[in-house]
């Protein structure tokens, strides 16, 4: 490639197995791909291999669009970083009692470890009201002590929930400022300022979640920068969120959640652009990876918004997102099986007649419903989903919206790609 | 006969829609009861029976079973008056005919298809106040339903698509909340009426017979599966039984029993050695006691689909004497601490049989907390809300903690929404140490709520269970804690004389109600449980380093650690 300045926007998505960078020269108007293992000790590393397997040099590059499954992997892997909670006095179990609920209506064995134990989760004297009077005003030695207490206990990041804090914010913001006095790093937020909204389960674990996956995004985009730099690079970086848009770097550093389901967020979204093009309005979208398996719906060339999300069970996050159900893919391995032999013989059978097959072979010698609950969600998810939609095309328009289907996130195959 | 895949995708599109249903209802209704705890249900039943087709997921696992009764309800009725049309919908809280208790007020649309029914809708929700003595209707001290609130049998709130505007005002005038009881009411319009177009338009799609045959399909799978299940099961006799405190009025144990018998693919569950009708409000009535052998039946064996199907092979034996199986007027307010106690003895007798399926008891009882008074302007306010508890151990791991009922999914509303609506604070929201029944695999914790009264002075009133009998373990797991509640006046703190149940305590401004939940029951052997397991329970605080010692032989050390020199002489002395 020639060595023009600032030509090319790049997409790059790091998967927990692949990072796939898509190149886009806008002046000659072509695009090419490229696929590198993803390095998990240091994912910038990826990064910048696999822009370095089409390019020379960095400077031509205007603009680098990143989706990011670095967040995604974490919780649901419970990678993130050891994080404290300061919270007020009487509830720092809210976090781990959630709403009182069960991951499944049917059967009681589940089970529920929040991403922050117990023991780091610390009770400081303060309270406010619901209708927003200052009860008991925040001790600021206390808030210190607090601190210092999860320091001594190993916690590289903390975040500050008190009770209505939503209506009131002057406690949390009093104490906020006390603990970044004391606290070593930039890993310090309050609730208010992640969620300032009533419910205090939801605002607590978005606020948690967002603290845990801090250090490690943290440190991760500082990397990217400062290998970005050194090779060069004068243009922008922007981050996709969860609800398909994108932010700067210094937002996403400060809220990581947004980035919960980046990547396949931007799958949802490539795939409703791709689908629409080809004239498919309604597409359901299945996008595995080697750690999440993403399963999205696209009705009337629109993904649906959700305001909050369950990952995996307990782990909220209310936060806009493209919904999706998103499952650890260690546990689809008969869904798996069936869409690698899906994928890989898709040029001759079609997908739909692919499907029918597999649950014929299922049904032998059992019960329909016994498959689905065997392998859960995943092939009720697109059955469910192809119900309420009740579409899938046939024929000659057929591969189209089969590479959709396995559009790995962020940087689709176009679809006059040989 | 209607190919896999077909029936695959109606199952998910009927599901969707009941689904779709209960979705409506939660955003629309007024009451946190339904809008938060979602304490409702949707679904669709048999044109003839009334039986189960199709149940949203996110639902009150007991309604699918009840809910049944009370479209049969509806369609005796109808037969009796011989005037159902298209257009009609019947609204009815009969808890006798129609299972579970006043507060949850059903609504019956008959779905027409060419003039004839294709199937019924119905939709149910735990409205906030239906009048009576105590407000939110869980009266603890009731001896005739007529203290309970109001009773409504099936009637027409529908006629050919004309709402009655006279039956609502009957409604109306009859709670405390009369504009929670309208929003409640027309969100459940409103769902069934969102159910009405889904189904014409799902019908209009697939062919009437089709849709038809799959839900034949549906219900002779779930019949099979579960007579497969049963059959795999060895042959014999098995009995558990248990205790509810008190009935609210006598303060004397009543037994509920089962004696279960297993002989080739069916199953028999009897009942008739559980305690005669009582006189509080912990009777109730065939259809509620049904409705709850199959909330068991589902969390033994969850494999099996969700519709009438499931009850098939098995023969329930209640007689009409039974506190299981009473009639008007006998109170049936408290209902769900008495199917608890049902499901906690199919858990015990499943445990000789398929220990692989079973778990230790839940906390077993749902502390219905009702606090009630006046603003200073004058208004009426009714906090009224369920506590959760531990769930028991299980065959993967410990039990959850602070889990939502087994009857149930509802979610415990946020306490900033409570605070925002009443004038209460709660001190505390939090895990209950030492509550988790010990065993290889522990209970999961109960929790502790303490709320203090911020307005001038209010009732309280507490319906709850297990105040004398704990959730028992299983296979060796112990018990969890009792439930446990006090109530402060100016001399101190103090607790109900009849332990958990209280009606009409007056509180006065900062004073408190402090309630612990039971832990659930645990599974297998304390002794066997891992060493460090039990560390990690005590850095938590989960476990004290005295029941640590106590319950399970192990030894702390100072810096909480484990102490394996006496940790070994704790075991020994245990074994022996």
């Amino acid at each position: 490639m020639s060595d023009r300045p600032s030509r090319y926007v790049i997409g790059v998505d790091i998967g927990g197995t692949f990072t796939d960078v898509f190149f886009l020269d806008e002046a000659a108007g072509r695009y090419e791909v490229a696929k590198v293992p993803s390095t998990t000790d240091d994912q910038s590393r990826g990064f910048i291999d696999g822009i370095r397997d089409k390019l020379s040099g960095f400077a031509e590059v205007a603009t680098v669009v990143h989706g990011t499954t670095v967040g995604t992997n974490a919780l649901l892997e419970r990678k993130g970083a050891r994080t404290g909670i300061i919270t007020t006095r009487g509830f720092r179990d809210v976090l781990e009692m959630r709403r009182r609920d069960r991951p499944q209506t049917w059967g009681l064995w589940g089970q529920f470890d929040p991403v922050v134990p117990r023991d780091m989760r610390l009770e400081v004297t303060e309270r406010t009201l619901a209708d927003s009077t200052i009860h008991t005003a925040v001790d600021t030695r206390e808030i210190k002590a607090a601190a210092q207490q999860l320091l001594d206990a190993g916690a590289e990041s903390v975040c500050i929930v008190f009770i209505n804090a939503y209506a009131n914010a002057a406690n949390e913001l009093l104490a906020l400022k006390a603990v970044r006095s004391v606290w070593p790093n930039d890993y310090v937020e309050a609730s208010s300022n992640i969620l300032p909204e009533i419910r205090e389960f939801e605002r607590t674990s978005t606020t948690t979640l967002n603290a845990y996956l801090q250090p490690l995004i943290g440190s991760y985009l500082g990397k990217l920068e400062a290998a970005l730099k050194g090779d060069g690079f004068a243009g922008r970086v922007l981050m996709v969120q969860s609800n398909g848009g994108v932010m700067t770097v210094e937002t996403a550093r400060r809220f990581p959640i947004r980035t919960a389901l980046s990547g396949p967020a931007a799958g949802v979204i490539a795939s409703a652009y791709i689908a629409g093009e080809a004239g498919f309005p309604n597409v359901i979208t299945c996008d595995m990876g080697g750690t999440s398996f993403d399963v999205s719906l696209i009705a009337d060339g629109e993904s649906a918004l959700a305001s909050q999300t369950n990952i995996d069970f307990g782990m909220t996050v209310r936060t806009p997102m493209i919904e999706m159900t998103t499952k650890s893919s260690t546990m689809v391995k008969p869904c798996l099986s069936f869409l690698v032999f899906c994928f890989l013989f898709i040029e001759r059978i079609p997908f739909f007649f692919a499907l029918q097959l597999y649950i014929r072979f299922s049904l032998q010698g059992g019960f329909l419903m016994t498959t689905l609950n065997t392998q859960k969600s995943y092939i009720a998810i697109v059955l469910t989903l192809y119900g309420r939609l009740n579409y899938l095309p046939r024929g000659a328009d057929r591969r189209h919206v089969i590479e959709i289907r396995h559009t790995t996130s962020g940087c689709a195959s176009p679809i006059d790609q040989p | 006969m209607i190919d896999p895949v077909t029936l695959a995708v109606l199952k998910g599109r009927l599901e969707q829609i009941a689904d779709e249903m209960d979705a409506t209802l939660f955003r629309s209704a007024f009451n946190p009861i339904i809008a938060e705890a979602h304490d409702a249900s949707h679904g669709l039943y048999h044109a003839d029976t009334g039986a189960t087709l199709v149940q949203g997921k996110s639902g009150l696992p007991v309604f699918v079973g009840a809910m049944s009764f009370a479209v049969k309800a509806v369609i005796d009725k109808a037969a009796r008056d011989g005037d159902m049309a298209d257009g009609d919908t019947y609204i009815f809280n009969d808890p006798y005919d129609g299972g579970t208790h006043l507060s949850d007020f059903k609504l019956v649309r008959p779905f027409f298809r060419d003039g004839s029914v294709f199937c019924y809708l119905a939709s149910v929700g735990h409205w906030h106040d239906v009048g009576g003595n105590v407000p939110g209707n869980y009266n603890p001290v009731a001896t005739e339903c007529f203290q309970e609130g109001m009773l409504i049998p099936p009637v027409k709130l529908f006629v050919k698509g004309e709402i009655r505007q006279d039956i609502i005002d009957i409604l109306l005038a009859n709670s405390r909340l009369p504009t929670s009881l309208y929003g409640d009411l027309y969100g459940q319009i409103n769902a069934l009426d969102l159910g009405t177009r889904r189904m014409t338009a799902l019908l209009d799609e697939y062919g009437d017979n089709t849709v038809a045959e799959a839900l034949f399909e549906l219900r002779v799978r779930a019949a099979r599966l579960m007579a497969a299940n049963i059959a795999d099961l060895p042959d014999g006799a098995y009995s558990a039984q248990d205790f509810l405190d008190n009935d609210g009025i006598v303060d004397e144990p009543l037994i509920i029993a089962l004696d279960m018998t297993i002989k080739g693919d069916r199953m028999t569950l009897d009942f008739s050695r559980s305690a005669p009708a009582c006189a509080g409000p912990v009777n109730i009535s065939r259809s509620t006691a049904v409705a709850s052998v199959y909330v068991a039946v589902k969390h033994l064996f969850t494999e099996v689909p969700a519709n009438a199907g499931v009850l098939e092979p098995i023969d329930i034996i209640i007689p009409e004497s039974s506190l299981l199986s009473v009639k008007a007027p006998k109170p049936v307010g408290g209902y769900t601490e008495t199917i608890l106690r049902i499901i906690d003895v199919m858990f015990c007798a499943f445990a000789a049989v398929a220990p692989e399926r079973v778990n230790g008891c839940a906390y077993g009882t749902i502390n219905a907390l009702s606090l009630a008074g006046h603003r200073r302007d004058g208004s009426r306010w009714v906090m009224f809300s369920f506590f959760g508890g531990g769930h028991g151990g299980h065959p993967q791991g410990d039990g959850l903690n602070h889990g939502n009922a087994p009857i149930s999914t509802a979610t415990i509303p946020p306490l900033e929404i409570l605070e925002a609506a009443y004038p209460v604070m709660f001190t505390q929201w939090a895990l209950r140490p030492d509550s988790g029944g010990p065993g290889r695999h522990r209970g999961g914790l109960g929790a502790i709520y303490e709320i203090e009264l911020l307005e001038e002075n209010a009732d309280v009133f507490l319906f709850g269970e297990r105040g004398k009998f704990a959730p028992p373990g299983v296979l060796g797991g112990r018990a969890g804690a009792l439930n446990a509640f006090t109530y402060e006046q100016d001399d101190g703190m103090h607790k109900p004389p009849l332990v958990s149940k209280m009606v009409g305590i007056r509180l006065k401004r900062g004073q408190r109600l402090h309630l612990e939940t039971p832990g659930g029951g645990g599974y297998g052997a304390p002794l066997e449980r891992d060493p460090e397991a039990v560390v990690r329970d005590v850095a938590y605080g989960y476990v004290s380093v005295e029941a640590a010692a106590r319950d399970y032989a192990v030894a702390i050390a100072a810096d909480g650690g484990l102490d394996a020199e006496q940790t070994r002489v704790l075991k020994a002395a245990a074994e022996t």
